[in-house]
């Protein structure tokens, strides 16, 4: 036999006491929040896109390599989106095993993508790998300055929700957020070569990951 | 209180959370009648201080109040709630850890007080009960012994009656670590638990 305690009728006033002083988010505060951050992120991706401009050996790539890419790029950063901002079937996130998955094995797998798969033309500049180097930093910074934001509107929407394993979900929206940054750039950046990849387009994922982990550990 | 889940899968306390978060302001005490019996038990299991888990499940409930906005309709409420206090309980206990374990009273009167005990199913005779209350509290003896993640893990899955994957949300942690951490605790209690045990059945 299981014997439940009560708590006491003074406990159970004064809870709904401070309920009625207490404000809470109204009803569809979620469904208001998804669709604002989406249209958020929408509209400064496609800004960011017409700013920065489409690379200009873009009709010289090898299709297949192209659409390999793009698709590994894009399903990447909806899966890594959408684990990130689940509620989960008891409203504190995703279950941790495909948490897991997606903050370790998507860094993994994206690697092994860029690391296999360079789609470059004829026009595509392939610079020496120690100038590969050399440019990679300004990529990694446009990376990071195309994620930042779409970080903080993943933080917006997850707001107040009591999530079991924050760290992992904000690794997972770090990683989702470099991915769409990641994705940008390469419709954007005309150097080839897969060390320049590795270190301009995937590198800005760690530290992304890392500042998501933190501000979400941070704010519980 | 039943907190059994019902034949669609969603309890009643589920049900007055969504009444509650569509915007029904009158739902919210049922769903701390529904919900914060269980959530205080587990409260007071973890900590052994009666005022601390009124506190803490007090708090729980605010929170989830909070949150009405953000609440999924179908989401089981009773491992949100038990995840809020877990971890509610934690970081109490890492504000004031020197007084943990020194705080193990309970208040004798309201323990033994009918009205703060409520049986499920039918009412068993005056010494089952006394049996069972001696062997539940040899059991919470026991589970405070061991680490804590051991004891959440045997508490949610035998004492809460929470699935696996449930108890997994409420921790934090994978389905596979909670049956390790439940299993030790099954080891643990074991060992623990013998000479009661051996009492009980006497000579």
């Amino acid at each position: 036999m299981r014997l439940l305690e009560r708590p006491s009728a003074a406990a159970r006033n004064r809870f709904l006491l401070a309920a009625t002083s207490q404000p809470a988010f109204p009803p569809r505060t979620w469904i208001r929040r998804l669709v604002r951050g989406g249209v958020g992120a929408l509209a400064w991706l496609v800004s960011m896109v017409s700013v920065l401009g489409i690379r200009p050996d873009w009709h010289d790539l090898p299709a297949l390599s192209l659409a390999t890419t793009v698709v590994g790029l894009l399903a990447a950063a909806l899966i890594s989106s959408l684990l990130a901002l689940a509620r989960g079937r008891s409203m504190v996130g995703t279950a941790t095993e495909l948490l897991s998955v997606a903050a370790w094995g998507t860094p993994l797998l994206l690697f092994l993508l860029v690391a296999g798969m360079d789609p470059h033309g004829p026009s595509t500049l392939v610079p020496a790998p120690g100038i590969q180097l050399l440019r990679a930093w300004p990529c990694a910074a446009l990376v990071t300055l195309v994620a930042l934001p779409l970080v903080g509107i993943g933080l917006y929407v997850l707001r107040g929700l009591f999530l079991s394993r924050p760290g992992l979900v904000g690794a997972c929206l770090g990683l989702a957020a470099a991915t769409w940054g990641h994705l940008l750039l390469r419709v954007h950046c005309p150097i080839g070569g897969a060390g320049h990849g590795i270190l301009g387009h995937l590198l800005p994922s760690l530290p992304l990951m890392a500042l998501g982990a933190w501000a979400l550990r941070r704010r519980r | 209180m039943l907190t059994a889940r019902m034949a669609d899968g969603e309890s009643p306390l589920d049900r007055a959370m969504a009444r509650f978060a569509g915007g029904e302001d009158a739902a919210l005490a049922e769903v701390y009648d529904l919900g914060a019996p269980a959530v205080f038990t587990f409260l007071l299991r973890l900590s052994n201080d009666r005022p601390l888990a009124e506190d803490l499940t007090q708090e729980t409930f605010l929170r989830i109040h909070r949150a009405r906005g953000l609440y999924r309709s179908g989401a089981s409420v009773l491992p949100w709630a038990y995840t809020i206090a877990r971890r509610l309980f934690l970081d109490s206990v890492r504000a004031r850890r020197p007084e943990v374990g020194q705080s193990a009273t309970i208040d004798g009167d309201s323990e033994t007080d009918p009205a703060h005990r409520e049986p499920i199913g039918q009412m068993p005779s005056a010494e089952e009960m006394l049996a069972d209350a001696e062997l539940a509290q040899a059991v919470d003896d026991a589970l405070a012994k061991i680490p804590e993640a051991q004891a959440s893990a045997f508490r949610l899955l035998k004492g809460e009656g929470l699935s696996v994957a449930e108890a997994a949300a409420v921790m934090g942690t994978s389905k596979g670590a909670v049956k390790l951490r439940a299993h030790r605790a099954y080891l643990a209690l074991r060992g623990l638990l013998r000479s009661v045990c051996v009492e009980r059945q006497g000579p």
